[in-house]
C-alpha cells in the first residue's frame, strides 16, 4: 500500500482528494504548509508526493527544490498540481523543474487516479 | 746770353713777352758758336720774337737725356752726330719728344732729305751755310708759332673727343634710347637702352635705316616691334645735332609701354567702376564734405522714389528715418547731420553693416543695412564719403519667421513628455531637452559633454553598443529597454529609441537623437494586468475544482451509496460545474488575447495528422448521433509552423460546433488542402447551416443562436471569437460558407512561412524571452559543408530527406523540450536555439550534438556522404542583435 504526502493548503480540497485517494487504497499523510511538508516527507518517506506548487508565500516552488536538495528526499517522485496555470503550461513548468508530472485543477477524479497509479508504475 | 754745356742763359734783356728755350744738338763746336752769335744778333735787332735760352748738347744721348728734362720748347738738329748719323737721329728725337718742335739742321742742301725731314715731323729744315740770324731767327719764329698752333688745334681736338666720350657716356648709360641717324635715316649710333627697347643688337643696326618718320622738335608716338616680345609704344623726341662733324638727327625714345598699359588698365577699370555703380542694385550715394548729396546710382532714386536732380546738392540727412537718439552716435553720422559741428572724419571711420532706416519720397520706411567709407586725397584731406546701403525687408521677414519657427520647436522639444537628448559619434550629450534634466534630475553643466551611459548607464554595453553603430546610417533603434536606478527616481524602466541624424554638409559632425520613454509606468500595468489574468484564473479555479470534486465523491458512491433521482441531479450539477470551467477558460483566453499576452508557441507540426487526431477523439461523440466522419487529406508537405495547442483548440472548436449542429445520420468532413504559399483546413458539415443575417456576428464574442437542447456540451459563444484570433495570431484567415438547411462548411487558412522567416520567429522569440529574463541564448549551427555535391549527386528529395535525419538527430541529442530545432534557409544550416543558456554550456552542448552526428553519419547508410561543420554563437555575448546573429551563421557559413 503506497504511501502519499498531500501538500495542499486549501482545507476543502486537500479533504476531497484524500478521500478519493483513500478510496483507492493509498495512505495519505496531508500537510498545509511547506515547512511541515518537508519535515513530513523526511520522517515519514512517502512514495510520492502531491504538491500544490502555487502554496502561498511561493512556498511550493522552494520546497520543491529543498525536496530535490536533500538526500533522503530527492528521488520520491512528485506530480504538481495548480490551479493557476493552464494544463499546457503546468506540464511544461513541472518539465522545466524537473516534476515526474502534473495535474491541472479541476481534474476529472479518474486523471488524478491515473497520474498518481502511472507515477507508481502500477 | 750764357751758354754752356748744360745749362741755360738769358740773352739780351730786352723785355720779351715770351722766352723759349732752345736745345741744340750740335757736334761742332764752332757751329754752336755761330748759333749762338746768331740768335744774339737777332734778339738784338728784333727780328726775334722771344728771347732765347739756349742749351747745348754734343751727343745724342745727352741731348736725349736734357730733353727728358723737359722744358724745352724747340730742338736745333744736326742729324751728323757722333751717335747718330743721318735720318735716324731725327726719328729718335721725335719719338723722344714729338711734342717738341724739331729744326734740322744739314751742311749740304739735299731735297729728297728735305722732304723726309719735314715727312718724319721736323718743323724745318735749314742749310747751315746759309743760315743767318734773321734767317734763323725766322724760322724758329715761325716754327714755335707753328708749334703752338698745332698744340692748340691738338688740345682743341682733344676737348672734342673728350666731350664726345662724355656724350657718349651719358647716351650709353641713359635709360631712354638714343638712336642718331644721318640726314638719310640711316642708324648711326644706338645705345644699349634702344638695343633693349628694339630688341635688336647693335650691328643689327648700324647701317640699316631707321624706319621712323623723322620730325625733328616734336614728340611722337610710336609703335615698336620688339624682336621677342609684344608691341612696345615709345614716346620719340628727335632733334637736330652734330655727330662727329656731321650733322644728324638724334632720337630719343622712351618707353611708355607699361604708362600706356596702365592708363588703358585704369580706363577701363573707371568703365568698369561706372558701370558696377550704374547697375548696382543695392544704393550708392556718395557725399561731399559738407554732408550734401554728390552722386547717386540708379538703384537709389529707385528705391527712394526721387528723381536725380531731387537728390543731388540735398543734405543725405534727408533720407534717414528718425532714429531714436543713440547714446555713441557714431562719427558719420553725427557728421551727416551736422556737417560743420561734426568732428573731422578719418579714414578709419569705416561703417559696416549697421542696421537702420531709409525714408522713401512717400514717407515709406525701409530696413536697410548700410555700409560707410571716407574717402581721402593723397595729402589726407577728406574728399568725399560713400554711402552703400542694401534693402532687408526679405531678409527681416525671413527671421521672423525663423525665429518664430524655432520657437515652435522649442517649444515642441521642451513640453514633449518624452526625454530628448541629441548625442555625438563619442556618445557624448550635446543638448538635452527641459523633461531630461526634470527626469533625471541632472543640470546642464553636468550633462553637456558627458557620456550617455555615464548617466544612464550601459545595460552590459548593450546600449553603447546599439548607439555607436546607429551612426552614419539612417537607421532607427526602437524598442530598446533600458533599466535605470538612481537614489532619487528609484527603479524605472525606459524604452529608447534612437535615430541616427545624416549630415549634410562635410563639416557636420554625425548626430544621434535618442528618445528616452518613461514605461515604468506602463510595464507596471502590464505587469498587473497579467497577474491579474493569472490569479483571477487561480481565484476562480480553486473554488471549481473543489466543488467539482465534491461532487464526483457522492456521485461517484465514495461516501456511500446515492439513489437514481439523485444521481441524476448531481451529474446535472457536474456537468454544469464543467460548464463553468470552459466559461473561466475561455474567458482567460479572450482576456490573455486582449492584453496581448497570449504568445503563441510555434513549433514545425504534421497538420494533417493533428487534425485528424483531434477528429477522431470526437468518434464517440460522433457515433452517439450516428455521424459519419470523413478526412481529405491532400497536402505533400504537412509541416508547418504553428502553435499546435492553440490550433489543436480552433480544431475542437470547429468540429465540436458542427457535431452540435448537425442532426443524426449526417457528415462531417475534415479536409487539408495545399495551397502553396498556404494550407486551408476545412470542417464541412450536414446540419442546420447559418442564415445570412447571422454570418457577420458569427466570430463576434457572446454570439449564440439558434440553440437547440441537444447532446454535447453546451457552448460559451466564446468559441468562434477565440478561434479567430488565434488564427489571425497566425497570420492566418478564417470564414465560413454555409446554407440554412444544408450545412456549414468552416475553413481556415494558414500561411506557410518560409524556412527563414520560421527561424526568425524563433530567433525573435528566444531574444525576448532572454532580454525579459536577463539571460542568454545559445545557438549551435550545423553547417552541412558539402550540401551541394550531396543535391548533385542524390536528388534533391534525397538530399531533403538526409536533412531532416540530421534535423531528427540533433533534436534527439537535445533534452530540454524548450530547445528548439530549425533550419536555417536552403537546408545546408540547421540550427539548435538553445533557450536560457550560458555560453559557457554551449560548447559542451556543441560536443555532444557533433558526437552524436559522427555516431549517425557512420552507421547510417544514407548520411555516410554527409560532412559537417559546427559553430556556436551566444546572444548578447557574442552578437548582440538578431541581425547580428544571422550575419554570424551565414559567415560560419563561408569558413
Amino acid at each position: 500500500m503506497a504511501k502519499l504526502l498531500l501538500i495542499e493548503d486549501e482545507p476543502d480540497q486537500s479533504k476531497m482528494i484524500k478521500i478519493r485517494l483513500e478510496t483507492r487504497g493509498y495512505q495519505v499523510i496531508t500537510a498545509h504548509k511547506a515547512e511541515d511538508g518537508i519535515k513530513l516527507a523526511q520522517e515519514e518517506k512517502p512514495d510520492l508526493i502531491l504538491l500544490d506548487i502555487m502554496l502561498p508565500g511561493g512556498g511550493g516552488e522552494g520546497f520543491f527544490e529543498n525536496l530535490k536538495k536533500s538526500y533522503n528526499t530527492m528521488l520520491i517522485p512528485v506530480i504538481f498540481i495548480s490551479a493557476k496555470f493552464s494544463p499546457k503550461e503546468l506540464e511544461e513548468k513541472a518539465d522545466q523543474l524537473g516534476a515526474e508530472g502534473a495535474i491541472p485543477k479541476p481534474f476529472e477524479p479518474e486523471e488524478l487516479i491515473a497520474k498518481v497509479r502511472e507515477i507508481l508504475g502500477e | 746770353m750764357r751758354t754752356d754745356g748744360e745749362g741755360s742763359g738769358k740773352i739780351g734783356n730786352k723785355s720779351k713777352s715770351k722766352t723759349i728755350r732752345i736745345l741744340l744738338i750740335e757736334k761742332s763746336r764752332s757751329f754752336t758758336r755761330l748759333i749762338q752769335e746768331m740768335i744774339a744778333e737777332a734778339e738784338a735787332t728784333s727780328s726775334a720774337n722771344y728771347t732765347h735760352n739756349l742749351v747745348h748738347a754734343e751727343r745724342l744721348s745727352t741731348g736725349l737725356k736734357r730733353l727728358a728734362k723737359g722744358g724745352i720748347d724747340l730742338i736745333l738738329l744736326d742729324l751728323s752726330l757722333t751717335d747718330s748719323e743721318g735720318l735716324v737721329t731725327l726719328n729718335k728725337v721725335y719719338s723722344r719728344a714729338p711734342e717738341v718742335a724739331i729744326v734740322v739742321l744739314t751742311t749740304l742742301y739735299d731735297e729728297d732729305l728735305a722732304v723726309a725731314v719735314l715727312q718724319e715731323g721736323a718743323y724745318d729744315y735749314l742749310v747751315k751755310s746759309e743760315v743767318d740770324s734773321k734767317l734763323l731767327a725766322r724760322s724758329i719764329n715761325y716754327v714755335i708759332m707753328r708749334k703752338r698752333m698745332h698744340m692748340q688745334l691738338l688740345q682743341n681736338t682733344r676737348k672734342i673727343q673728350s666731350h664726345e666720350a662724355r656724350f657718349r657716356n651719358i647716351l650709353d648709360n641713359n635709360t631712354d634710347s638714343i638712336v642718331v641717324v644721318d640726314k638719310d635715316g640711316i642708324v648711326l649710333f644706338v645705345n644699349p637702352a634702344a638695343e633693349a627697347l628694339f630688341g635688336r643688337k647693335v650691328e643689327k643696326f648700324i647701317g640699316e635705316l631707321f624706319g621712323f618718320p623723322i620730325v625733328a622738335g616734336e614728340t611722337t608716338e610710336v609703335e615698336i616691334i620688339h624682336y621677342g616680345e609684344r608691341l612696345k609704344i615709345g614716346e620719340m623726341r628727335m632733334a637736330e645735332t652734330e655727330w662727329e662733324g656731321k650733322p644728324v638727327y638724334l632720337a630719343s625714345i622712351r618707353d611708355i609701354t607699361d604708362r600706356k598699359q596702365t592708363e588703358e588698365a585704369l580706363a577701363k577699370s573707371k568703365a568698369y567702376t561706372e558701370s558696377i555703380i550704374q547697375n548696382f542694385l543695392d544704393t550708392l550715394i556718395v557725399v561731399d564734405t559738407e554732408a550734401k548729396i554728390q552722386t547717386v546710382n540708379p538703384a537709389t532714386c529707385y528705391l527712394l522714389g526721387y528723381t536725380e536732380e531731387e537728390l543731388i546738392g540735398q543734405p543725405i540727412s534727408m533720407i534717414f528715418a528718425e532714429e531714436e537718439e543713440e547714446e555713441e552716435v557714431h562719427r558719420v553720422f553725427q557728421f551727416f547731420r551736422e556737417p560743420e559741428k561734426a568732428e573731422s572724419l578719418r579714414p578709419q571711420d569705416t561703417i559696416r553693416n549697421c542696421e537702420l532706416t531709409y525714408k522713401t519720397k512717400d514717407g515709406r520706411l525701409i530696413p536697410m543695412s548700410f555700409n560707410a567709407s571716407v574717402l581721402t586725397d593723397e595729402a589726407g584731406n577728406v574728399t568725399e564719403v560713400v554711402a552703400g546701403a542694401k534693402d532687408i525687408t526679405e531678409l527681416k521677414l525671413a527671421e521672423t519667421e525663423i525665429r518664430k519657427e524655432k520657437r515652435f520647436s522649442e517649444n515642441i522639444v521642451a513640453t514633449v513628455p518624452e526625454s530628448l537628448l541629441v548625442i555625438d559619434k563619442h556618445l557624448r550629450i550635446k543638448s538635452a531637452n527641459r523633461t531630461f534634466y526634470e527626469t533625471f534630475q541632472v543640470v546642464p553643466e553636468k550633462t553637456i559633454g558627458t557620456r550617455i551611459t555615464d548617466i544612464l548607464g550601459d545595460g552590459d554595453g548593450r546600449l553603447s553598443t546599439e548607439l555607436t553603430r546607429l551612426f552614419g546610417t539612417k537607421d532607427v533603434q526602437e524598442k530598446l529597454e533600458l533599466h535605470y536606478q538612481s537614489e532619487n527616481l528609484g527603479e524605472r524602466i525606459f524604452n529608447v529609441t534612437a535615430r541616427g541624424i545624416l549630415v549634410e554638409e562635410e563639416e557636420e559632425e554625425e548626430e544621434e537623437l535618442i528618445v528616452l520613454e518613461d514605461i515604468t509606468k506602463k510595464k507596471e500595468i502590464d505587469r498587473m494586468k497579467s497577474e491579474l489574468i493569472s490569479n483571477v484564473s487561480h481565484e476562480l479555479r480553486t473554488p471549481i475544482s473543489i466543488v467539482k470534486e465534491g461532487v464526483s465523491l457522492v456521485l461517484d458512491g465514495v461516501l456511500g451509496p446515492i439513489k437514481e433521482d439523485q444521481k441524476d441531479i448531481l451529474s446535472r450539477v457536474k456537468n454544469n460545474i464543467d460548464r463553468l470551467a470552459r466559461l473561466i477558460n475561455d474567458l482567460l483566453d479572450i482576456s490573455k488575447i486582449e492584453a496581448g499576452k497570449m504568445v503563441l508557441k510555434k513549433s514545425l507540426v504534421d497538420i494533417s495528422s493533428l487534425a485528424k487526431e483531434i477528429l477522431i477523439s470526437f468518434k464517440n461523440q460522433a457515433e452517439e448521433k450516428n455521424i459519419k466522419l470523413i478526412t481529405h487529406l491532400n497536402v505533400e508537405s504537412p509541416d508547418i509552423s504553428i502553435d499546435s495547442d492553440r490550433i489543436s483548440q480552433v480544431l475542437t472548436n470547429l468540429i465540436s460546433n458542427s457535431i452540435k449542429f448537425t442532426t443524426e445520420n449526417g457528415q462531417i468532413t475534415l479536409g487539408v488542402e495545399d495551397r502553396k504559399d498556404k494550407i486551408e483546413i476545412s470542417v464541412e458539415d450536414t446540419g442546420v447551416g447559418i442564415s445570412k443575417e447571422n454570418i457577420p456576428e458569427l466570430f463576434k464574442r457572446f454570439s449564440q443562436f439558434d440553440r437547440t437542447d441537444g447532446p454535447g456540451q453546451k457552448g460559451t459563444g466564446l468559441g468562434l471569437a477565440i478561434s479567430k484570433e488565434i488564427v489571425e495570431m497566425h497570420k492566418g484567415k478564417i470564414w465560413v460558407e454555409s446554407r440554412p438547411g444544408k450545412g456549414s462548411k468552416f475553413t481556415f487558412s494558414l500561411p506557410r512561412l518560409s524556412q527563414e522567416e520560421i527561424f526568425r520567429e524563433y530567433l525573435i522569440a528566444g531574444i525576448k524571452e532572454a532580454e525579459e529574463k536577463g539571460g542568454s541564448l545559445c545557438l549551435v549551427i550545423i553547417h552541412i559543408k558539402n550540401f551541394k555535391e550531396l543535391e548533385k549527386k542524390h536528388g534533391s528529395s534525397e538530399s531533403l530527406l538526409i536533412v531532416q535525419e540530421i534535423e531528427g538527430v540533433v533534436r534527439r541529442t537535445l533534452r530540454r523540450k524548450s530547445d528548439i530545432v530549425s533550419r536555417y534557409q536552403n537546408g545546408d544550416i540547421i540550427i539548435a536555439i538553445l533557450m536560457d543558456t550560458q555560453k559557457k554550456q554551449a560548447p559542451s552542448v556543441k560536443r555532444r550534438i557533433k558526437q552524436a552526428l559522427d555516431a549517425e553519419i557512420r552507421q547510417i547508410e544514407r548520411l555516410k556522404d554527409v560532412s559537417v561543420f559546427l559553430d556556436e554563437v551566444t546572444y548578447p555575448a557574442d552578437a548582440a542583435s538578431e541581425e547580428e546573429l544571422i550575419d554570424r551563421i551565414k559567415k560560419g557559413h563561408r569558413v
